[in-house]
């Protein structure tokens, strides 16, 4: 039977095959219950927190006290609240920044591995080294490496020269923030020199080949070659670490808590500050402030995916 | 408030031998026990170590109502029936020793009790967060450790009154002592919402060696001025190790100094905020002198709680303000630190120094709190009965950095400067500090305004980002406001 309903007209056809599909069709329903322990954990561990943070954003929730609707007073509040505004100019200078340095350190270092050398293996794992490191592992490493009074790096730049006496990096306005971004760049760029260095292996040999015959040199050949070939690969990597950055937390407040000051505070760290002062609801709604630019982010890169396909 | 060691010995030697006489003269042991639960008392009268089983029924503080006896029957049987354990946050400090004492009891009060119990051990620094996080989702534990600030904000939503069985400890062991009697005043807005058991507050501690090294004084700095200016001069070996950033450390110090140039964040009535005043301008104007004298570590901006602790230990830093953590480390060594019984004998504590205006000695208070939402509010109470009896909080005060909350306990050696100069320190504050909370109204709008580091905040924009003393103090003062009115709505 279902070999003539193939064979007959169109219309017949797809008129049979939404009846295959319906949401009473047995297999459909044996779906639908097979789906069921998925559905239960996305509700429970996804929509239901997301629901209740997005119902604390909308109510005056404190501590001590009962939570009133206020609709998005905690919002308006937040756009005249000068530390909110410094946390987001914060948040879009640190992950724009950070995601610069991931793209321009793991795109040449993944060049360099795919290079003939001399015991690739081993420099392949030792770029992985700081990314396999626990977060707090190599965020306190690096606290220490700054660290004015006991750390290594003063004791290098004195020894050369370069400078006379210490300074603080994590303590200093000036040198906080690049002192922050320069120690996320250093743990995050080896998942993007190792996906875009699998993308490079994937792109045919000959290609290259056929280029360099028809004299085309190193950077033209990376230009037209290597780029297209990886700008899948690219895009995943810059959405899924995108997001991460955007999230990021233990980077900063391992390091220096947002200080000095308000330097490096930035939006979740905000949010957090807002949650061990009890302010339940506002903190919940800065910390939705940044799931709408996430998500116009992540429509864009999604859009730009598909046309490539 | 505590203080000098040597000042402390010429008062004892005199206290022990007035006692010593008069024991003489009564020609038996009763004047020195009378004398001792009033005093210090050269040697320790009670057993050391607590029973390992808990002797409940034979508590001085045991004997319950029946009604009460009934309802903890059906509590057990009801625990025992939803097979789940009874859960209590124990608030985890520098000891070691004390955290397992704790749990220990816990488990021990469990077993006596036929039920299954967990003491989950909850890092203060983040007591906070989680209880936030608890209260949001519902999974707040049955009792637990409170500081008095956080317990303001939980308020009486959150929180069971247990005013009658503090009433009943009271009674029993003879009385709060100053400054846990605070949390039992009509007018303090949590009154009854938790049963004081430890004080703490903060001491100097400073490096005499080094002191004396670089030429300064050695005595105890009684102003602030007096030891800022010994910390420039021990610059090269670290200085002031006094926090500067968003965490409770600075906070706390900068409160002392703030009250010391009599600043207060509001009237008395507790509702409008006096940040913008001349004791604030002269207190930043004292931060910022020595700020920019060089006196403050260059980490102290970006610093945890233990990062004072850890400076002070590794021997880079001069002074530091601590509640007996580092000296406890110090003699009985940690999981990151050895003992060192040599920077314990060349460290000298005294109390906070004074300001201009007035000196302080301010004291917090810990608690032990009931959750409203306890099925089993009656073996909530019995178990913090159990930690409160004497043989048991005797041990944990000697390892923990508590003063005294009862009179009661006042009995115990190591109270004795001569015998622990920090548990000597703490007896001090715990008989005699102020509260934390001095001169201001010690109601919720206080503890958030403290919580929120906001005066850590305005120092900070003064030092850091260079933001004149008048706009940083007319931004403090905006939101102290706004807390105030947020709390008295």
């Amino acid at each position: 039977m279902a070999t003539v309903s193939e064979t007959s007209t169109p219309a017949v056809k797809v008129k049979k095959s939404r009846r295959r599909g319906g949401i009473f069709d047995p297999t459909s329903i044996l779906g639908y219950f097979m789906m069921l322990p998925a559905m239960v954990v996305l509700i429970l561990f996804f929509a239901y927190p997301l629901g209740f943070e997005i119902y604390s954003s909308l109510t005056d929730m404190t501590l001590g006290n009962d939570a009133k609707f206020i609709g998005f007073d905690n919002y308006g509040s937040l756009l005249a609240d000068p530390e909110f505004l410094t946390a987001a100019k914060n948040s879009f200078v640190y992950v724009t920044a950070v995601q610069l340095g991931k793209f321009v350190l793991g795109l040449g270092i993944a060049i360099l591995l795919h290079q003939k050398l001399v015991a690739r293996g081993f420099w392949r794992a030792v770029v992985l080294v700081p990314y396999a490191m626990p977060g707090f592992v190599a965020y306190l490493v690096w606290k220490l490496f700054y660290n004015p009074d006991v750390g290594s790096l003063n004791i290098i730049l004195t020894k050369i020269g370069l400078i006379d006496a210490p300074i603080a990096f994590l303590g200093d306005r000036d040198w906080a923030m690049p002192a922050v971004i320069f120690a996320t760049i250093w743990r995050g760029f080896p998942f993007w020199a190792i996906m875009f260095l699998a993308a490079l292996q994937a792109v045919p040999k000959e290609l290259y080949e056929a280029a360099a015959v028809d004299g085309a040199n190193a950077w033209q050949r990376f230009k037209n070659i290597s780029l297209p070939g990886i700008r899948p690969v690219v895009l995943v990597v810059f959405l899924i670490s995108t997001i991460n950055t955007i999230n990021s937390f233990e980077a900063i407040w391992l390091t220096t808590a947002g200080g000095p000051s308000d330097a490096t505070v930035i939006l979740p760290i905000f949010a957090y500050r807002g949650l061990t002062s009890f302010n339940i609801g506002q903190s919940a709604a800065a910390a939705l402030s940044l799931v709408p630019v996430a998500l116009i982010f992540t429509y864009f890169i999604l859009k730009r995916m598909k046309k490539d396909q | 408030m505590a203080k000098e060691k040597g000042s402390f010995l010429r008062i004892n030697k005199k206290l022990i031998a007035v006692v010593a006489a008069l024991g003489l003269l009564m020609g038996g042991t009763s004047a020195l026990s009378a004398s001792a639960a009033e005093k210090k008392p050269a040697k320790k009268t009670t057993t050391k170590k607590p029973a390992a089983k808990p002797s409940v029924a034979a508590s001085p503080a045991a004997p319950v109502k029946t009604a009460q006896q009934i309802a903890m029957e059906k509590e057990i049987a009801a625990l025992k029936a939803s097979g789940k354990p009874f859960q209590y946050w124990v608030g985890l400090i520098f000891s070691d020793i004390a955290n397992s004492a704790a749990t220990g009891q816990i488990l021990a009060w469990g077993k006596s009790r036929g039920i299954k119990v967990e003491p989950v051990l909850v890092n203060q620094n983040n007591l906070a967060a989680n209880v936030t996080a608890a209260v949001a989702a519902g999974t707040m534990p049955d009792a637990l450790d409170i500081s008095d600030t956080l317990m303001l904000q939980l308020g009486s939503k959150n929180l069971l009154n247990v005013q009658a069985l503090s009433n009943e400890l009271a009674r029993v062991y003879g009385g709060w002592n100053q400054a846990a009697a605070n949390f039992d005043k009509a007018d303090y807005a949590g009154k009854g919402l938790g049963v004081p058991y430890g004080i703490s507050g903060n001491l100097i501690n400073r490096r005499l060696d080094l002191l004396k090294e670089a030429g300064a004084k050695t005595t105890a700095p009684k102003t602030w001025e007096e030891l800022m200016d010994s910390a420039t001069k021990t610059m090269k070996v670290g200085g002031a190790g006094f926090a500067l950033g968003n965490v409770g450390d600075a906070e706390s110090v900068f409160r002392a100094q703030f009250v010391g140039y009599g600043g207060r964040y509001a009237d008395d009535a507790g509702k409008k905020c006096t940040i913008d005043s001349k004791a604030t301008r002269d207190f930043l104007g004292f931060v910022k002198k020595w700020y920019d004298k060089g006196a403050y570590s260059p980490s102290a901006v970006t610093t945890d709680g233990g990062w004072d602790n850890n400076l002070y230990l590794g021997g880079k830093t001069v002074f530091i303000a601590n509640p007996g953590s580092v000296y406890t480390t110090m003699v009985n060594g940690s999981a990151a630190w050895p003992k060192n019984p040599t920077l314990a004998k060349n460290t000298g504590f005294s109390a906070l120094p004074g300001g201009p205006v007035t000196r302080v000695a301010p004291s917090n208070g810990w608690l032990r709190a009931v959750s409203a939402t306890t099925k089993y509010p009656e073996l909530a109470q019995d178990l913090i009965r159990y930690l409160m009896k004497p043989e048991n909080i005797d041990v944990y005060y000697e390892w923990a950095i508590y003063g005294p909350a009862l009179k009661g306990y006042n009995k115990f050696e190591y109270w004795d400067e001569n015998v622990d100069p920090v548990h000597g320190g703490l007896f001090d504050l715990a008989t005699a500090g102020t509260s934390s909370s001095f001169p201001d109204v010690n109601n919720a709008a206080y503890a958030q305004f403290g919580t929120e580091f906001q005066l850590s905040k305005m120092v900070q924009r003064h030092l850091l980002d260079g933001d004149s003393a008048d706009k940083t103090i007319a931004e403090a003062q905006a939101a102290c406001q706004k807390i105030y009115d947020a709390n008295n709505k």
